[in-house]
């Protein structure tokens, strides 16, 4: 059957013409995005190869065409350590003051997959979104066509799109406009003023540094702990899944004893909470990871389970219990913090007026809800964990 | 259905170079006693390949005569592809069969040399394909010919680029609506290809930093299939042999690159030379409608014109290196002045095909440049014009009229039809666009 299909083809369909637009790159410059991507993770290298790629091309085609545009690289994601392989596309690209945001797409895409990043956030969003064709084989790049930002609110506002798995949005390839050339027109003869962009509001760096990790990381699916399920975002962060019975022993009795196992330990901690006026779900499972952050060994539960809905709409609730490894304590002034996309939702220190062995945190929200752990030392450094979200069952099974 | 002969007819090349045909008569005295019933015209080509196939690796006295045979068949195969590519590339490209020929015509019919048709029946397996089917696959793949070919401008993607090019999310796209998959086959694709990516993306990465890759991109190694073998058994508990990755591999390849070949034919193609549709929407409520736009500056526009194509020319003098920046001026000068094709112009610099010569000007790209001077120019000239710089559909607006305006005198020249762009027979002597550059390239020629 499925030959038949193979072969319907002429096969000389499969041959492809060099097209007139293609900027060839040289071995040396091939080389140079490879070196761009050494310094990142394995997984994240390839996708910071093709972006290079990319900003390479673009720059050489406005060499041949537009010399006189300005284009200045020094403030864009690629070369920024933080952003490099978290936000797959260069953003922050200036040419003639406006902002650029170049995507790397390959030979088989219908859709350009712009980061959420380059969208959501005022700090990464672009007057053009620039889709560069990289054929990384025949080493050519193909700047393809743009979107401008008015553009690109105005289609999503006919036609809403969500987020993919990744955090991107797969923007059809037909919003973009095909002819490269009215992207020179606009850098050449237009003002940045002409397209408006969300302004950056003041003393961001907490929410931006929050926001960033929600439209960038995939999300910890708690709702597969229910189902002794382990995603691959849980494992890379070692989360340590705790036996059902931990949550039946909640109920019982526990004798304190010095080398208690970390379910036993968080027995007596629920139980504790509980007392002071604390529900945990019917079905709760936990979990916890041990790490240490400044020379302190620390230990964070967390809690999670499905919670009776309101307005039809299931929710689950996350707890999140922070506390110092076997025989050390939390230091004084460390806090844990949680948050949502909008902001901060709560936030505990350990003062001094508050001595606790422990800080805990209880939050719920919808099933698309996700939210966000920081924990923040006195000296103010700051670890944010992977985002938790809650999707029991899997989209289609 | 096939041709008899074509199984006793060697195609080969003389110490010329030429093509020969050569009827070997062992191989036709084999052939009619193995197949006596079948009338010359009309073999049943599969049962014929399957059986020389057989009697290949099962009797050793009759292996010679069923490969000969079976490799003549491969000749005559290779020789219709190379003449199918001449016919569909070949004068744009400035190639013909002869050059094509010596890659993969390379059997001379005797014994002990490692030729392509040897190669192609290596893996040749009459239950998946057919001997055609197969030979002009491994024509098209061939590495060496595929070289060339990318030389003349016209290239086949590799498999293996177009796993590297394919995301598991497009992947599970393609698979799940075009080519109907369980969602366990799904799955395992998936991670097939990601067990690819991590092993081969990594290696092509560290040869191009060591620049030990020529861009072409080769099969896995066997190193590389057992580690990929390795990875799917630790991830998803999946034994495949390294053989059989690879076999997937290069049938997920296909099944990809046929749905790209669909999926362009379904959105007409865009080529460099086309007019695009203008995305401009009307404007209703501009103040100024086109013709008194235009007519407004119609004493400033000559001489924006031939401002802005002092500099688009200049600018690219200063882009494009020597030598070609001297063709470059003799083709533009040859094509809008002299009216030349650009074949003709192509013999006449030196350069090898059409192709070449509209890759040169670029003229699409030139047109755009001239249009978007112009409009700086205007605008600095007239400051009541400022206004319309402010908004961006504005602007457009304003650059698709002065395309029109300029469309009208070039149009025919650079017109919509690649054949038409070749021949400037239409073109406008008293057009405006060619006399202020003909002036100019004058000026500086």
């Amino acid at each position: 059957m499925s030959e038949s299909i193979m072969y319907s083809f002429d096969l000389l369909d499969e041959i492809e013409r060099v097209s007139d637009a293609a900027i060839a790159l040289s071995p040396d410059q091939m080389r140079q995005a490879a070196e761009l991507s050494r310094r990142l993770p394995d997984a994240e290298q390839w996708q910071t190869y093709l972006n290079a790629l990319a900003l390479i091309s673009f720059e050489e085609w406005l060499r041949g065409r537009a010399r006189e545009v300005v284009l200045n690289r020094a403030d864009c994601s690629l070369l920024h350590p933080s952003y490099a392989g978290t936000i797959p596309a260069v953003c922050n690209l200036n040419a003639n003051q406006f902002r650029l945001c170049l995507i790397a797409t390959g030979n088989l895409t219908d859709t350009v997959s712009v980061p959420r990043a380059a969208i959501e956030l005022p700090e990464f969003v672009a007057h053009f979104y620039v889709a560069v064709e990289i054929r990384e084989e025949q080493q050519q790049g193909i700047v393809q066509g743009f979107l401008r930002h008015d553009q690109l609110l105005a289609c999503q506002q006919s036609h809403p799109l969500s987020p993919d798995a990744d955090q991107t949005y797969s923007l059809p390839y037909d919003w973009f406009e095909q002819d490269p050339d009215r992207l020179l027109l606009h850098l050449r003869c237009l003002e940045p003023d002409a397209i408006p962009l969300p302004e950056i509001t003041r003393d961001r760096a907490t929410t931006l540094s929050n926001l960033f990790q929600f439209l960038t990381q995939r999300a910890v699916n708690t709702g597969l702990w229910l189902r002794e399920q382990w995603d691959e975002v849980a494992q890379e962060v070692a989360w340590v899944l705790l036996p059902p019975t931990a949550t039946s022993m909640m109920r019982s009795p526990v004798q304190s004893s010095f080398q208690r196992s970390p379910g036993e330990e968080f027995a007596a901690i629920v139980q504790q909470l509980e007392r002071s006026g604390l529900r945990l779900p019917a079905q709760a499972r936990g979990a916890y990871r041990d790490w240490i952050m400044a020379n302190i060994p620390l230990r964070l539960y967390a809690i999670v389970g499905e919670v009776p809905p309101t307005d039809q709409r299931p929710e689950w609730s996350l707890l999140l219990v922070l506390g110092a490894q076997p025989r050390t304590s939390l230091p004084q002034g460390i806090s844990l913090q949680v948050s949502d996309p909008t902001g901060i939702l709560v936030e505990r220190t350990l003062d001094s007026q508050t001595t606790a062995d422990y800080l805990f945190v209880q939050v719920s929200g919808t099933w698309d809800e996700k939210f966000l752990a920081s924990i923040t030392l006195p000296d103010g450094e700051r670890l944010t964990l992977p985002p938790f979200g809650f999707q029991p069952v899997r989209g289609g099974e | 259905m096939g041709n008899a002969s074509r199984y006793w007819t060697l195609a080969k090349l003389n110490s010329a170079g030429q093509l020969k045909r050569e009827e070997i008569a062992s191989a036709k005295a084999f052939f009619k006693q193995q197949f006596p019933d079948f009338n010359d015209r009309d073999v049943p080509d599969s049962l014929v390949q399957s059986r020389l196939m057989q009697l290949m690796s099962q009797n050793q006295d009759l292996v010679q005569l069923s490969q000969l045979c079976l490799r003549c068949f491969i000749s005559d195969q290779v020789q219709q592809v190379c003449i199918q590519l001449e016919a569909r590339f070949g004068e744009r490209h400035g190639f013909t069969r002869k050059d094509l020929f010596p890659f993969v015509l390379d059997d001379d019919g005797k014994r002990g040399y490692q030729s392509f048709a040897i190669a192609v029946l290596s893996n040749f397996d009459p239950a998946r394909s057919s001997l055609a089917t197969w030979t002009s696959r491994l024509v098209r793949h061939h590495r060496e010919l595929n070289a060339f070919l990318l030389e003349c401008g016209v290239y086949l993607l590799s498999d293996w680029a177009i796993l590297n090019d394919t995301t598991p999310r497009k992947l599970e796209q393609v698979f799940t609506e075009v080519y109907p998959r369980t969602s366990l086959e799904v799955c395992q694709a998936i991670a097939l290809l990601n067990s690819y990516h991590e092993i081969y993306r990594q290696k092509r990465l560290r040869q191009r930093l060591e620049g030990t890759t020529t861009g072409h991109c080769p099969p896995p190694t066997p190193d590389q299939l057992e580690a990929i073998s390795h990875r799917l058994r630790q991830k998803v508990d999946l034994t495949l042999a390294p053989e059989t990755v690879l076999t997937r591999l290069q049938s997920m390849a296909e099944r990809l690159r046929q749905h790209r070949i669909a999926a362009r034919r379904g959105t007409p193609e865009t080529e460099a030379l086309t007019t695009p549709d203008l995305m401009v929407t009307p404007d209703v409520t501009d103040e100024h409608d086109p013709d008194q736009f235009l007519q407004l500056y119609r004493q400033q526009f000559a001489d924006c014109l031939q401002r802005a194509l002092q500099r688009v020319v200049s600018d690219r003098l200063q882009t494009i290196k020597p030598p070609k920046n001297k063709h470059f001026v003799t083709a533009l000068q040859l094509f809008h002045c002299q009216k030349m094709s650009m074949t003709e112009i192509a013999t006449r610099i030196g350069l090898k095909a059409q192709f070449e010569v509209s890759r040169l000007l670029k003229l699409k790209e030139f047109r755009a440049d001239v249009r978007h001077w112009m409009l700086n120019y205007l605008r600095d000239g007239v400051a009541a014009l400022a206004k319309d710089f402010i908004d961006p559909n504005q602007l457009q607006t304003r650059d698709a009229q002065i395309e029109a305006a300029l469309n009208q005198q070039i149009e025919e020249v650079i017109g919509s039809d690649e054949k038409q762009a070749n021949t400037p027979k239409n073109f406008l002597v008293d057009s405006l666009f060619a006399r202020k550059l003909c002036e100019y390239l004058d000026g500086i020629g």
